[in-house]
């Protein structure tokens, strides 16, 4: 049901939003993709970053990388944590 | 009618002399020293179209061989790897020499290397060269060996390289990073369990220990907001006598907000212990990944 529910907020919702995410995997594909492979323990996952690692000085904290589009987005090690 | 001639002549000249830019046309030789050149100068594009040139026109494979293992060089080093894979694919239809092989593992080696695909690289490199085996395949082993924590035997193969090769510049590379390795040694480290076990103990500590203090805040801010909610939440339906459905709804709330603080702390040592590592090793790795050969 979860998973449903990012599905639909990527495609109806996030569309037509501005990018708001810092990381460069965002939240909702990161949350996909953590629950989708790990359940519950992916839930746990992805409120450590949502809740507690997105704040307003992220970007004091994590490095930048550069996305596949060119921009620049927050690097969380989430290739290397895998 | 002199005069004519004089601009005739002068038109001949100009036009016969190549645009500024442009290689002098010349023998295949020359077009691969030309298109080196670029690679030297780190114009990756203009050099790959000089040797795609170069691989077309080849008349023998062993040629065909080394202009499409120039291509994927350039490809590597200006980090297309798809690309690079791509040409290197081509290139290995034409090795035929154990040389040749343990060029294009080389070669790959080193973009799987740039892509951080440790396991890919150490592929890539455990083709048995026997004698045909280059200290520049050792230097690889060790990079390999380091990505996958294994220091003791990085320092090993260095130690071979350096004997194998005594003053080569593969060599210069073994000593720069053995000085990589023993700083990764001795780099800051932080337990990812003792940092769960802090943030089991006081939310948000063991984020505070892996150096992230605001992340520390946050899960101790937030905590306490559930907690005192789900004890409100408590103490309204005791008080009043009513089913437990609030609060057996907020304390399964703040139960994952906890679970995931010390989920959190560790992953938060992790990335702590993997930033270290690339602020050490990260810079004598990009070394060896911007080799040519």
């Amino acid at each position: 049901m979860l998973l449903g529910w990012i599905g639909y907020y990527q495609r109806h919702i996030a569309v037509n939003s501005v990018q708001r995410c810092p990381f460069a995997l965002s939240c909702s594909r990161y949350a996909q993709d953590r629950i989708g492979r790990l359940g519950l323990y992916g839930v746990l996952l992805f409120i450590d970053r949502y809740f507690y690692r997105e704040t307003v000085f992220a970007r004091q904290t994590y490095p930048y990388t550069v996305r596949p589009d060119g921009t620049m987005a927050l690097d969380d090690g989430y290739l290397e944590l895998e | 009618m002199t005069k004519a001639c004089l601009l005739l002549a002068a038109v001949a000249v100009l036009w016969a002399l190549p645009a500024e830019g442009q290689p002098a046309e010349g023998q295949p030789a020359d077009r691969e020293a030309f298109g080196r050149s670029l690679l030297g100068e780190g114009d990756y594009f203009r050099a790959i179209t000089v040797f795609k040139e170069l691989a077309f026109q080849a008349q023998t494979p062993e040629d065909r061989f080394r202009f499409r293992t120039l291509i994927g060089q350039g490809y590597r080093l200006s980090r297309r790897y798809d690309l690079a894979i791509q040409s290197l694919g081509l290139a290995t239809v034409d090795a035929a020499t154990d040389e040749q092989r343990d060029r294009v593992d080389l070669q790959l080696a080193l973009v799987y290397l740039g892509m951080k695909l440790t396991p890919q690289a150490g592929l890539a490199l455990s083709r048995p060269m026997g004698a045909a085996a280059t200290p520049l395949r050792g230097l690889l082993r060790a990079v390999v060996a380091v990505d996958q924590g294994k220091t003791q035997e990085a320092k090993t193969e260095l130690g071979l390289v350096r004997q194998g090769a005594p003053g080569s510049r593969v060599a210069e590379v073994a000593v720069d990073l053995d000085g990589a390795v023993r700083s990764l040694e001795a780099a800051p480290h932080r337990s990812p369990f003792l940092a769960a076990a802090l943030s089991t103990v006081v939310p948000g500590a063991g984020q505070l220990y892996a150096d992230h203090p605001v992340d520390g805040l946050q899960a101790l801010l937030l905590l306490a907001a559930l907690g005192t909610t789900s004890y409100v939440a408590w103490r309204w339906e005791y008080d009043d006598g009513r089913p437990y459905v609030w609060t057996g709804i907020s304390w399964s709330i703040t139960a994952l907000f906890y679970g995931s603080n010390i989920v959190g702390a560790h992953r938060t040592a992790e990335m702590y212990n993997l930033r270290a590592r690339e602020v050490t090793w990260g810079q004598a790795r990009d070394r060896v990944l911007d080799l040519r050969f």
